[in-house]
């Protein structure tokens, strides 16, 4: 501007004065075009959150601008109903409800509670559909429905598929079940059995049930089913017992199993074939799922999906991430071991992988790759990406583009001494060389420890403030490696260890992550461990619990705590949030310790287990709650009664 | 003692090195030839030493003196002319002890490294009282483990990394190199050289435990294309297909053996007894103790504390018929 | 030579020749040969019940089975490492004190705490996922295990049996008025603190004697 007005005060050459003409020009043109974009920008972004504001807990519009992150919504159910654990395809786990906001959160109270007559570690978020809500327990994986229209919420229908106890043996976390999913009018989850069943969602009969493996190799399935179109993804779990990870593609109306795709083994095993093209050169090979293991100990490497899948309706791509290598001595498995603690992208329809990327290559400390990858749309250095944003066992957030795989960038989110980086250039971590622990000699304070900078439990985006709200740990642990021999049924981990706080004291912290800036933008320091599911709704909060079973709404742009209620046990499980008949925005979680939140247990203040799920509202309305006597209306009585499986009696 | 037995070694040089398997006077690498030629030298010079001396001393014991003409001329005289003697004596002797100071240092440096730099290099890990060995490679793929016969190509030096489960033992082939020590919590390194074809034994060379004097081993040293034959036929697992009649016997075999014992390509993948895979292919069973014959693997498995009492394998209780089962199976595992 | 110095290294040698006599290679010099005590038969084992007889008859049996490695330390210490090496400690944390598996350094044994009942827990397996050793490990070495977890302070002794099955542990106060309604071997328990797991006094005196019970309360 200054140089413009002094070319007018001291009367320039006509060419100058013509420069001058034409920067003025190219300017006005400039932000004419942009703010055209922005006024076209704005409302197409409104339209793709695909709120569809029918009911009266309509969603708000984002105040975006045209470089904000977004996501894709699909399969963009009811707003106030919760299908899947995740609630969409992309793992958002974003509700458009907006009727809890800052201004009355503070109000939320008890609206009614449910106990499911189990004890161990709860790990489920509950569905919701038709004024109905559909619960899966841990072990024996009861599943409930429960009818929302009536006072009391009564049993509409439970089942026990009676899996069998022998499983309880084989669980290395706790006989956990990461919760069900609803698709064609059936409710979808895994046995801890290594079965997946189908159950009529209207009538609580078995539809299906299809034997995915053999248990006393130790096998067992905790993870929760995507279901996308007709085909059900679901994974083993077993990292600590030397099994062979898969994947596999179910039919959702028989159970009949389409395809499988192995985690480690051949390019035949791993479903590689082709159209195969991970971004980074140590990928590139034939057979590497077998030639990074001494020979046969692929077929033992496990490698399992037990966590996540996420789904882009674009590229029909789903991704999910691999356990650590088996056993969890690295002396005893020289190689990369692929595709451990890896991320794989696959055609959704046949299975064959379309590239894949190794976090941890040849995991030395239990670093799974299983965590969720939550996908977003990104504007990244100035470019738009397709991108998926995954924090890692191994204490790194990574932003990565989820069309070709490559890792767009990597810092870590809680404290990590393990590495000095990811060296983006070659996707491969620095390890520090001290760090890596060698048989029968003690590695003290390595952090993070086994279970991570992060574990399993879910994030969750919003695109209103375009930040991710995870629950993460802040620990370290002491490692002695033993050899191990390989006994089938029994562990093939080798990993003694002894976890405690990192500095700061704190072993658990809430954060919100900025995913393309790479960095916190506020934190919660928790002292107890944060293993719950994060929750974000449009009214700008977000929910989160921790391991004493403190249930938290804080804000989501300040990261203040606005509401804390005390639940009867530790909060493992994912929070959701759902409209009642009534058009009532309720929130709903289950209180239930357990899971890896045990190695915290000798804490002093460490909650005893329970299994109540807890249900708030506003001011605690509903109509399950008034003066007056109200009575449960009908119902049924829950199945199996008499169990008292799962720990001692 | 050693000038004696050496007399003895001169006298048979031939039949000593076959009947004395272990005798170290008779090396057949450069990670020994430089020590024994050492050892022989200075056993030589010791020996001229000797015998120099000895006949110095005698000399000047019984040597005769001029008797005086008359007792008039007994004079108090000294004798003289000793002094070149001591001049002589100290300065052969302070130039041979120097060479064979030097000698030894240079034989000493001969042996502590290979000459050119080694091409395989093995992991051997002592346990009370057998030998497990890894064999490394860049490749994870090409690296197995193939316990208490050791096999290396003729020619070229291979690099031993020793580590121990439990106690100090030492890794000792008496007729390739010198002894080191398997300390636990250190890994310490040795290399062995095989210049000719043959079977070397070794043996644990430090106390460890009851059972000390049956922890040997063979080390094999084959040409370099039947050391790559046998290390492909050791990398692959057990024949998938086993002839039904021994189906019994390897099912008997993983659930009663397994535990300690891998067999690759079967279910057993126990790690804290010797690898089985390729039981057929060894000369010798328990650590060099037996032959590898059928009738031995048998009392082998039948009381094993009976043949190596103290041994950490427990004496199973195996029906007959059992037992010859997993005999017969164990006997396809070439 | 003379007589006297002959005959001086004859007994030099005879005593030379004596003495390495003496050091023939020693049976059970390392304790993984056989325990120092006979091993129980199998029959015996097979015959201890899991719980409680019908009629509340006392079962006289699981308290005369004893650890055949009761008196031998180093049993403790194999079974030790066999703990880590057949991948107890994986289920059962490194000081078994549990993970996947139940602690076994606390006094409660869902399958009974005795040395016998322990046995067979590691040798038949279990329904919730602990698997059965037998044949992967002879008795002899599944003992040594025992050995090990007795070691931890939390198992009971033989003759604790009745007492484990009551709920009764070694030194609880006993109210006077419920005494004479106790079986003999509860109210003989052995009043040593914790778990008395070596002491030959507890293996020789079996659960007979003492009045039977006088009636129901």
């Amino acid at each position: 501007m200054q140089r413009i007005r002094a070319h007018l005060i001291s009367a320039p050459s006509t060419e100058a004065r013509d420069r001058c003409r034409d920067r003025l020009r190219a300017s006005a043109v400039a932000s004419g075009s942009l703010l055209a974009l922005a006024l076209i920008a704005l409302p197409l972004a409104a339209d793709a959150q695909g709120a569809t504001p029918a009911a009266q807990g309509a969603a708000s519009a984002p105040a975006a601008s045209a470089s904000a992150t977004t996501a894709n919504f699909a399969p963009n159910d009811p707003p106030g109903e919760w299908h899947s654990q995740a609630r969409d395809y992309a793992n958002t786990r974003f509700s458009p409800l907006a009727d809890v906001n800052a201004g009355n959160v503070s109000r939320l109270k008890v609206a009614w509670t449910f106990a499911d007559g189990t004890q161990n570690g709860h790990e489920a978020a509950p569905l919701v559909l038709d004024n109905t809500m559909y619960l899966v327990t841990p072990f024996p994986n009861i599943s409930y429905a429960l009818d929302l229209t009536k006072a009391g919420a009564p049993i509409k229908w439970s089942y026990a598929p009676n899996p069998t106890p022998v499983a309880i043996g084989k669980a290395c976390c706790d006989t956990v079940n990461r919760g069900g999913a609803y698709a064609n009018g059936k409710i979808i989850y895994n046995l801890l059995d290594m079965h997946t069943i189908a159950v009529d969602a209207k009538t609580g009969k078995e539809v299906w049930r299809t034997k995915m493996g053999d248990v006393t190799h130790g096998e067992t399935m905790t993870m929760a089913p995507l279901v996308v179109g007709n085909k059900v993804y679901v994974g083993n779990s077993g990292g600590e017992l030397g099994v062979w990870g898969w994947l596999a593609a179910l039919d959702v109306d028989t159970g009949k199993e389409l395809w499988r795709a192995y985690s480690t083994g051949t390019d035949e095993q791993v479903k590689i074939g082709p159209d195969f093209k991970p971004f980074y050169s140590w990928m590139k090979g034939k057979d590497l799922g077998k030639t990074s293991w001494p020979p046969g100990m692929d077929r033992t490497g496990a490698g399992s999906v037990w966590a996540w899948v996420s789904y882009d309706p674009e590229t029909n791509l789903i991704y999910y991430g691999t356990s650590n290598p088996s056993p969890r001595v690295p002396a005893q498995r020289p190689g990369y071991n692929l595709w451990t603690s890896a991320i794989f992208a696959r055609d959704a329809t046949t299975g064959m992988a379309k590239w894949a990327y190794q976090f941890t290559p040849h995991d030395q400390w239990d670093y799974d790759g299983v965590n969720e990858n939550v996908l977003i749309d990104v504007n990244f250095q100035g470019k738009p990406r397709k991108a998926l944003i995954h924090f890692d066992r191994n204490a790194f957030a990574y932003l990565m583009d989820r069309t070709t795989g490559e890792v767009l960038s990597a810092e870590p989110f809680a404290y990590q001494n393990w590495s000095k980086g990811i060296d983006l250039k070659t996707g491969m971590p620095i390890v520090v060389p001290e760090m890596q622990p060698r048989p029968n000699v003690k590695l003290p304070n390595v952090c993070p420890p086994d279970i991570g900078g992060k574990d399993w439990q879910p994030s969750a985006f919003s695109p209103r403030t375009g930040l991710v709200y995870a629950g993460i740990f802040n620990i370290c642990m002491d490692v002695t490696d033993h050899p191990q021999s390989y006994i089938a049924g029994t562990p093939y981990d080798g990993m003694e260890m002894k976890r405690f706080a990192a500095p700061g004291g704190n072993w658990g912290e809430f954060m919100a992550w900025d995913p393309v800036a790479g960095k916190k933008v506020w934190s919660i320091k928790e002292k107890f461990m944060t293993m719950s599911g994060a929750l974000a709704t449009a009214g700008d909060i977000v929910f989160y619990g921790t391991a004493d079973g403190w249930f938290r709404a804080v804000d989501a742009r300040s990261g203040k705590v606005l509401w804390s209620y005390k639940l009867g046990s530790g909060v493992i499980g994912q929070p959701m949030t759902y409209l009642g008949p009534d058009k009532r925005q309720y929130v709903a979680v289950y209180s239930g310790v357990g899971g890896a939140a045990m190695v915290s247990s000798k804490m002093p203040g460490f909650p005893p287990r329970g299994g109540t799920l807890y249900v708030f509202s506003i001011d605690g309305e509903s109509p399950h709650s008034a003066a007056g006597m109200l009575q449960t209306e009908g119902g049924a009585a829950a199945a199996r009664q008499d169990q008292g499986m799962g720990g001692k009696p | 003692m050693r000038r004696l037995s050496l007399a003895v070694a001169l006298a048979l040089p031939i039949a000593a090195s076959a009947a004395t398997p272990m005798s170290y006077l008779r090396t057949f690498g450069p990670a020994g030839d430089p020590g024994t030629a050492l050892g022989y030298g200075l056993g030589i010079v010791s020996i001229v030493v000797m015998v120099v001396v000895t006949v110095l001393v005698l000399a000047g014991i019984y040597r005769k003196r001029p008797r005086p003409a008359s007792a008039r001329e007994l004079t108090v005289s000294r004798d003289e002319g000793g002094l070149p003697w001591i001049y002589i004596g100290v300065g052969v002797s302070t130039l041979v002890l120097i060479a064979c100071a030097v000698w030894t240092m240079l034989t000493v440096a001969a042996v502590a490294m290979p000459a050119h730099a080694a091409g395989l290099t093995l992991q051997v890990n002592a346990a009370q009282w057998w030998w497990n060995v890894r064999y490394r490679n860049a490749e994870p793929l090409q690296v197995f483990d193939a316990p208490n016969e050791i096999h290396i190509p003729v020619g070229r030096p291979v690099r031993i990394e020793l580590t121990s489960s439990d106690v100090i033992h030492s890794f000792w082939i008496p007729q390739l190199a010198g002894k080191m020590d398997v300390i636990p919590g250190q890994t310490n390194v040795t290399w062995l050289q095989a210049d000719r074809p043959g079977v070397y034994r070794g043996q644990c060379g430090e106390y460890c435990g009851v059972q000390h004097a049956h922890m040997s081993m063979y080390v094999v040293a084959d040409a370099p294309e039947d050391y790559a034959a046998w290390a492909a036929r050791q990398r692959a697992p057990a024949s998938s297909t086993v002839a039904a009649a021994l189906v019994g016997g390897q099912q008997a075999f993983v659930r009663n053996c397994g535990a300690c014992h891998a067999v690759r390509g079967t279910g057993a993948g126990g790690i804290l007894g010797p690898d089985l895979t390729h039981l057929k292919s060894r000369r010798t069973i328990a650590a060099g103790m037996l032959p590898n014959t059928p009738g031995n693997l048998s009392a082998w498995i039948a009381n094993a504390q009976a043949l190596k009492p103290g041994c950490r394998m427990p004496t199973m209780a195996l029906s007959g018929p059992e037992l010859s089962a997993i005999v017969a199976y164990l006997d396809t595992l070439h | 030579m003379s007589i006297t110095r002959r005959a001086g290294a004859l007994a030099l040698v005879g005593a030379g020749a004596l003495l390495l006599a003496s050091c023939g290679r020693s049976e059970g010099d390392s304790t993984t040969a056989a325990p120092p005590q006979a091993s129980p038969s199998m029959e015996a084992i097979a015959a201890v019940p899991l719980g409680d007889l019908a009629g509340a008859a006392e079962s006289h049996l699981a308290a005369t089975i004893p650890n055949p490695y009761r008196d031998d330390p180093q049993a403790a210490q194999q079974g030790h490492e066999l703990f880590v090496r057949m991948n107890c400690a994986g289920c059962h944390g490194y000081g078994a004190t549990g993970g996947m598996g139940p602690n076994l350094t606390d006094a409660y044994w869902r399958y009974g705490g005795a040395p016998v009942q322990i046995f067979k827990s590691i040798h038949d397996g279990r329904p919730q996922g602990m698997p059965a050793w037998n044949p992967a490990l002879p008795p002899q070495e599944i003992w040594k295990l025992v050995a090990y977890i007795q070691s931890l302070g939390g198992s009971y002794s033989a003759g604790q049996f009745q007492a484990s099955l009551q709920g009764d542990r070694a030194g609880d106060n006993v109210a006077p008025e419920v005494q004479p309604t106790l079986s003999g071997a509860a109210a003989s328990a052995p009043t040593a603190k914790g778990a008395d797991n070596s002491s030959a006094n507890a293996e020789a005196r079996p659960d007979a004697g003492g009045p039977p019970p006088t009636g129901k309360p």
